[in-house]
């Protein structure tokens, strides 16, 4: 490798430190701070040293890389050597490395005994190895050990009148950490532990509150929804409340349901519900960071994001961006525009133009010409109806490194603008709200948005069972029992049918409609979305045999595509989102629904509902299912979430600041 | 700088540890009921190397010099046919394996748009699903090999090998994460230079040093662990006891290993000293050269009857190639189109074709029973990515090595199944429950079904029933 590439990689390495945004790195490559490091010799004693190695070993046509390898060559033998040649460490010695280890590795002292039992085994190993394979073997040793693997969430010490007893300290801290965030205690909470101050309901609070209150750290939600189309998927929220509602609502398994691209019909399907995700999560953080209603919030929104990185300043001024071209080169006969035309234009594309116009110089005049065409040719669609803003998506591909009109939370380039389509819009045409999240209709909540609707779908079809079978269980705390065995559980396929149609023949049956009667009249209302949760009245009938017109060909009029998608028109029968909805816990609620508005407006009012998502709380904060000695913190923790209008933050700190997770079952077996 | 516990294990510390101490994933590797186990022919194991490599491989590059002009129609068409390779000649990178064509299938027709990719496609290629980027929750299930690892156990259960080098990175040695996957959500480890796995393979013989430390930690653990374990009960008990018998259980394989040990220094291959500390100096030749030695030996010493293994990627280097004169790159030719491009592709795949000739002689020279260690043994060269360098995945040309005692029949012919989305088509999930089935595990089908096959309604599960014995 050329010193200059390695001088160069220093460089961007401490830009990154520094600056996530790519562009932007590139754009202070010469700034003296990223600059390559200023050489500094070593003392006249070491250089002498290396002077003298180097003249040893360096012989005429050597690469630099080959003189370096002999000089560390003969320097590690040396001190390999005058290692081996002293005299077995004393054992003070070996006991202040077991310490320094279990420092790092369990971030703790360790006790005498455990000293004495590590530098036996220190010992044993020296005997057949050298040294520093030895203690590699020890971390190894450590590393294996339950400790690294297992918490320890005992009750220590004495029992108090009620023969309950409290994690230690320690334990506590790292107990609270891990319900929050991904991480082992924050600095704050490990001293709290260390100086006593972590012994009591009210010091369990003050920390709790604290690490709720935290926005300084961002962490990633999920590489998958990252690595599929450089989404940010980060929140500067605590992690594990972003993480319930996925895991509550499900919608990240979106990604894993095998989509047709042709069917999708507006590109790569994996890489657009990549960013569907995404903006749910956004949505989740958004409703947490409000902190009010956030149940209902999440049921009955009618605002959501779509395509927008959660800056609304940002996505403003890319919008008023390509507005302001657009406006400026309509005001020329573009279309006859020859590459020396842009010359007299050359001010406003420098100072206000797109990022690629903003790249003209003489030499390039073509290639920023067709980039110009293609930009008018599309802004044309996006203000050709009086729409006030355009979405502001890359119009010509670009490699990742090369930014965007506007960039994601992590300075990433922002990508899948087809996920409009799933919103039944086209992007293409869309009067676009820079401000989000912004109301989109036919839409109430998660349960409407297409990533939930998605991961609660089969491959070709929509799944009315399964949608059922979620709120069934998830939002009216149900319990369905699994398939029987002797039960062959496929819908028969009728391409003259709907989806519904085909069910109530086969589910309808007396035998099955035991337990289909608790999930397909739940099921039944979101039948009007499609299986990439499109909004629909008719139902296609996709068949061959049922074919009207096929698929538009690409690059055709815009006009004939369907929310920005290419699909063939089917015949068609009409949606029945009529379902039932029971055992609400209020006969106010209980009844027929007009449709999945209906039905999801109830469930928000639904008590019951309420509390099945607080008892999956507790599951999920505390770590297992509740018993009956758990009723009192379950209360408790609705009372909070009714008491302070429906902060999930207040859910959080009743939980665990509850008996149930203060108390903990002793390690003595009694 | 303070370690954090689920950044450890997420690390190859845990992987490497365990891999090292292997097998950390023995509870898996149990048989599922009707196992050949040992009783394939004559009861010896069947062996499989699964060879993998990048770029894809081309279909007009996999068909035969001495086609007919129907024929080649054929081939070119995408119709289905096959033919006696005994009649015709291979093409010049295959040729060294020319007296081994009794043997050899040039397979096309299989599709892999179940596992696609693009540039790479990860564990998808073995496992049959779409593993999208290298992140573990894409990981569906246990891939292919380590399904066929679990029907004929061996001490050491399953090994990979790779010259793999991700993007972003000049070089690999050591033990690194793999491209295969144990089970759902679960990534293995895998030896990425030729004298680690040496190291680690052949440890009993060749270090008893570190057989002893290795040992000796794992008593030292065992007590430590088991003596927690009086003070608890019930969850917290078991999870527990798993640890403990987890470290019995390779105490318990130490063992077996070294009972090989004649066995093994009979077979111990020598590797220059170039592959020393990572081999960093090492030509791409000499280190696949070495991967084969080592291959061989672990295979013959009864160290493991699977070996998974990546012969590139594309960060593979290739500048010491003799025939890469400009000093190209696999992802450069993948883009390319040109006629040099194509010598490059053959060029690399003739050195590929000699490893595998390397194996092929070698295991035919080990006697097992009243044959040779080769009849019980199936290679399988395929690429990662289809039929190109992104797509198409519509068609995964392959070439199969396979021994007298397969059970699956396709010796010695060149065969083009129907083409993607017709009917009859068979894509690689089809293939790998075709294996599945030959040797034991009776499940009905393996891998994600076709999106494109399931639109046009047909059927596409099951075992691919012309190969069946």
């Amino acid at each position: 490798m050329v010193e200059s590439r390695i001088l160069n990689r220093v460089g961007m390495l401490k830009a990154f430190k520094v600056n996530w945004d790519l562009q932007g790195i590139i754009g202070k490559a010469s700034d003296k701070r990223y600059a390559r490091p200023d050489y500094v010799p070593l003392d006249e004693a070491e250089m002498r040293v290396i002077e003298a190695t180097i003249g040893k070993h360096r012989k005429g046509g050597d690469s630099y890389q080959a003189v370096i390898d002999k000089c560390m060559g003969e320097w590690e033998a040396t001190l390999k050597a005058e290692r081996e040649a002293m005299p077995a460490p004393d054992k003070s010695l070996l006991a202040e490395l077991v310490g320094q280890l279990y420092g790092r590795i369990f971030e703790r002292q360790p006790t005498e005994e455990e000293v004495r039992k590590n530098t036996a085994v220190l010992l044993t190993f020296m005997e057949k190895l050298e040294r520093q394979a030895a203690i590699a073997k020890l971390i190894e040793t450590l590393i294996l050990s339950t400790e690294f693997v297992y918490r320890d969430e005992f009750g220590h010490g004495e029992a108090d009148e009620l023969g309950r007893r409290m994690m230690l300290p320690r334990d506590a801290s790292y107990a609270l950490a891990y319900a929050l965030t991904d991480s082992s205690p924050d600095a704050e909470l490990a001293m709290a532990a260390a100086e006593g101050r972590l012994n009591c309901r009210a010091d369990y609070e003050r920390e709790v509150r604290r690490m709720l209150a935290r926005r300084d750290v961002w962490t990633i939600i999920d590489e998958s929804v990252q690595a599929a189309n450089l989404n940010a998927s980060v929140t500067n929220q605590p992690i594990r409340k972003v993480r319930f509602f996925r895991e509550f609502f499900g919608y990240p398994k979106a990604m894993e349901v095998f989509k047709d691209d042709v069917r999708f019909g507006a590109g790569t399907h994996e890489a657009a519900v990549s960013r569907l995700v995404d903006e749910a999560d956004l949505l989740v953080e958004h409703i947490l960071e409000r902190d009010r209603n956030v149940f209902e919030a999440l049921l009955t929104t009618e605002e959501f994001y779509v395509y927008h990185n959660g800056d609304n300043a940002a996505m403003e001024a890319a919008a008023a961006n390509y507005r302001e071209n657009f406006e400026y080169f309509s005001k020329f006969e573009w279309r006859a525009f020859k590459p020396g035309d842009l010359a007299p234009r050359v001010s406003f594309m420098l100072s206000r133009g797109l990022k690629e116009l903003r790249e003209y110089q003489p030499g390039n005049e073509k290639k920023t010409l067709d980039i110009l065409v293609r930009f008018m040719k599309t802004a044309e669609h996006q203000f050709g109806a009086g729409q006030k803003n355009p979405v502001p998506f890359m119009f010509v591909g670009y490699g990742y490194w090369a930014g965007g009109p506007v960039l994601g939370r992590t300075g990433q380039q922002m990508r899948g603008e087809a996920v409009t389509s799933y919103w039944n819009i086209d992007w293409r045409t869309w009067d676009y709200p820079t401000h989000q999240p912004a109301r989109i209709p036919n839409r109430k909540g998660l349960l409407t948005h297409p990533a939930w609707l998605i991961a609660h779908a089969q491959n070709l079809e929509t799944d009315p069972i399964h949608r059922g079978k979620w709120i069934r269980e998830k939002l009216l705390a149900g319990t369905i029992p699994d398939v029987p065995i002797t039960v062959d559980a496929v819908i028969p396929p009728d391409h003259g049918r709907t989806m519904r149609q085909r069910m109530e023949e086969r589910t309808g049956a007396e035998s099955c409609w035991r337990c289909h009667q608790k999930m397909d009249p739940l099921g039944f209302p979101f039948e009007g979305y499609d299986d990439f949760g499109r909004y629909r009245i008719e139902e296609s009938l996709e068949h061959p045999d049922n074919l009207i017109r096929k698929a538009p060909a690409p690059y055709g009029p815009i006009s004939e595509l369907t929310f920005g998608a290419m699909l063939p028109v089917y015949k068609t029968l009409p949606v029945d989102p009529r379902g039932v909805l029971d055992s609400s816990g209020d006969a106010r609620l209980d009844g027929e629904v007009r449709d999945s508005f209906d039905l999801i407006e109830r469930l928000a009012r639904s008590e019951k509902a309420r509390q099945s998502i607080i008892r999956h709380a507790f599951r999920f904060f505390m770590g297992r299912n509740e018993g009956f000695s758990d009723s009192k913190p379950l209360m408790d923790a609705d009372r909070a979430y009714v008491g302070s209008q429906g902060s999930f933050d207040e859910v959080i700190v009743s939980l665990l600041t509850s008996d149930a997770f203060i108390y903990r079952k002793s390690n003595r077996r009694e | 700088m303070k370690f954090n516990r689920r950044e450890f294990l997420r690390t190859t510390a845990l992987g490497t540890a365990g891999l090292a101490l292997s097998p950390s994933f023995s509870h898996l590797l149990a048989a599922p009921a009707g196992a050949a186990g040992t009783s394939g022919a004559g009861g010896f194991p069947h062996r499989f190397i699964f060879i993998r490599k990048s770029n894809g491989n081309l279909s007009e590059q996999f068909g035969l010099p001495s086609f007919s002009s129907e024929e080649r129609k054929k081939h070119v068409e995408k119709q289905a046919f096959d033919v006696d390779l005994e009649k015709h000649e291979l093409p010049e990178w295959l040729s060294c394996l020319e007296r081994h064509k009794e043997r050899m299938t040039i397979l096309h027709g299989i599709s892999m748009c179940v596992s696609g990719g693009g540039h790479y496609s990860y564990s998808g290629c073995l496992g049959a699903y779409k593993a999208g980027r290298d992140i573990l929750s894409n990981i569906k299930w246990a891939t292919v090999d380590f399904e066929l690892a679990k029907l004929f156990p061996s001490p050491f259960g399953h090994v990979e090998m790779s010259l793999a080098v991700p993007h972003g990175r000049e070089f690999r040695s050591g033990i690194v994460s793999g491209y295969s996957a144990p089970g759902a959500q679960q990534r293995n480890y895998c030896y990425a230079d030729p004298m680690t796995a040496y190291n680690e393979l052949f440890k009993s013989v060749t270090d008893q040093n570190a057989v002893e430390t290795d040992n000796s930690l794992l008593d030292y653990l065992r007590d430590e662990e088991s003596a927690r374990l009086k003070q608890l009960d019930g969850d917290e008990r078991l999870k527990i006891d798993n640890q403990v018998r987890g470290l019995e259980a390779i105490r318990e394989r130490n063992g077996k290993v070294a009972a090989l040990g004649d066995t093994i220094k009979r077979h111990l291959p020598r590797l220059a000293p170039i592959h020393e500390n990572g081999g960093v100096d090492a030509t791409l030749l000499e280190k696949q050269e070495a991967f084969t030695d080592v291959i061989v030996a672990a295979l013959a010493s009864g160290l493991t009857n699977v070996v998974k293994y990546t012969i590139d990627d594309l960060g593979t280097d290739i500048a010491t190639l003799p025939e890469n004169e400009a000093k190209t790159s696999i992802h450069a030719i993948g883009h390319a189109a040109d006629d040099g491009a194509l010598a490059m592709r053959a060029a690399m795949q003739a050195h590929h074709m000699r490893q595998i000739e390397t194996m092929v002689t070698r295991l035919e020279a080990i006697r097992e029973g009243d044959g040779t260690m080769f009849d019980n043994t199936t290679i399988i060269y395929l690429p990662e990515t289809g039929a190109g360098h992104h797509s198409p995945d519509t068609e995964a040309p392959m070439v199969v090595m396979s021994g007298r005692n397969s059970r699956v029949d396709l010796a010695g012919r060149y065969i083009r199944l129907p083409f993607h989305g017709t009917e009859g088509h068979k894509t690689l999930s089809n293939w790998y429950t075709t294996l599945l089935n030959a040797y034991g595990n009776p499940m009905k089908h393996y891998g994600d079904l076709d999106l494109t096959m399931q639109r046009n309604r047909f059927e596409q599960t099951g075992a691919i029933r012309r190969f069946m014995v």
